[in-house]
């Protein structure tokens, strides 16, 4: 495939930090550590509907859905997915074809291939992800663009911009 | 042929050299951008499809004013495929409608006829006054691959080139590109200094 570029990401939503939260107390169970995921190891094939109290991460095959609304579910390098997944923070290194729903957010790391929809207050996207699919971002603040004088700004990392005042109209140039 | 034409760079492609700038990361000025977006993106709730892959800087502009983004990603491989049915496909994830395309520079990739099922395609998911932005190389050679087209602002696009060198541009002049949109009208095009041609088109009634 293409060349990829240095890593870059962006996010879009609202301004915590895009790096998911690795653990999350249960409701009814002591909180558990952050290294206390369930795993799905690189052998494991499961054909089914996923659900748990728990985070999870993904390095083998599931076929089906992964629902933990209230718990973050990682997709490892080697992890292969043909499943929607809902949970409150979804990270993508490996290859998802399904739609997600983050409560919180949705990460698309720089080795993620996915295919479907994202549904998240704030997406991640790394550069060097491959997606195809939609995502919905909600209604933003106000239909606006950025000033026309706004100097373009080559940073690696990209943030969501705020939504400035409205746009101009056409420049000149035409031909 | 369906294929982008970057599949087909094997005799005439180049390491480098060729016109100035083939190959290496630039910022361009964009006024062709800056029209296409005061036309888009007063909708409410405006909805966007890229045809190119996707690129974090062009995802964060878009949020600003944009509802929904599509990411086509025309720049993998297709696998070949040629007709109205094969465009279905690979422009699946174009659900519902949508007020501005980022078609960038594809038209220069395909065959006249992949053009015109492409730009059918594109008329199925738009309606009038809907507005697509279009690149076109009208210098003598282009890119070999896919270029990615990085949003800086609204008048201001970083092209950054794959490997691959490049290959003779298909010289589409204005002319035909009008004749290939059909059902759309050219607003305005804007020739740049370095050989590319931008494109507004408005889907007409």
């Amino acid at each position: 495939m293409w060349k990829k570029g240095d890593s870059e990401e962006t996010g879009v939503g609202d301004s915590s930090p895009s790096r998911p939260v690795l653990s999350s107390p249960g409701v009814d169970r002591p909180p558990r550590g952050p290294r206390e995921a369930a795993t799905i190891g690189p052998s494991i094939t499961i054909r089914g509907d996923v659900t748990g109290d728990e985070d999870l991460t993904i390095q083998g095959r599931v076929e089906g859905t992964v629902t933990l609304k209230q718990h973050n579910v990682s997709v490892g390098p080697e992890g292969r997915v043909d499943a929607s997944i809902h949970a409150r923070s979804v990270t993508v290194e490996g290859e998802v074809k399904g739609d997600l729903h983050g409560e919180e957010q949705v990460v698309l790391r720089k080795t993620a291939r996915v295919q479907g929809n994202v549904q998240a207050p704030r997406v991640t996207v790394e550069d060097g992800a491959r997606f195809r699919g939609g995502i919905d971002m909600g209604e933003p603040a106000s239909a606006a663009l950025a000033s026309p004088t706004r100097k373009p700004e080559p940073t690696k990392t990209a943030e969501t911009p705020p939504r400035p005042s409205p746009s101009a109209a056409p420049g000149a140039g035409r031909t | 042929m369906n294929r982008l034409r970057h599949h087909d760079s094997g005799g005439d492609a180049r390491g480098d050299g060729g016109e100035a700038g083939l190959g290496a990361i630039e910022e361009h000025r964009s006024p062709g951008l800056k029209a296409a977006l005061a036309g888009a993106a007063a909708r409410p709730g405006c909805r966007v499809l890229d045809l190119g892959p996707v690129v974090p800087a062009n995802i964060a502009f878009l949020a600003r004013f944009a509802s929904h983004v599509s990411i086509a990603d025309l720049s993998e491989d297709d696998g070949g495929g040629t007709g109205p049915h094969h465009w279905r496909e690979r422009l699946a994830v174009a659900v519902g409608w949508f007020d501005l395309v980022m078609v960038w520079d594809y038209l220069n990739r395909l065959d006249r006829q992949d053009a015109r099922d492409l730009v059918d395609r594109l008329r199925s998911v738009t309606r009038p006054g809907a507005v697509l932005f279009l690149l076109s190389h009208e210098g003598p050679e282009m890119p070999a691959r896919p270029v990615k087209y990085e949003i800086l602002g609204e008048e201001t696009i970083r092209y950054r080139p794959a490997d691959g060198g490049s290959v003779a541009a298909p010289a589409i002049l204005p002319a035909e590109v009008g004749r290939l949109l059909a059902g759309f009208r050219v607003d305005a095009s804007f020739l740049l200094r370095h050989g590319v041609r931008e494109y507004v088109a408005v889907r007409a009634v």
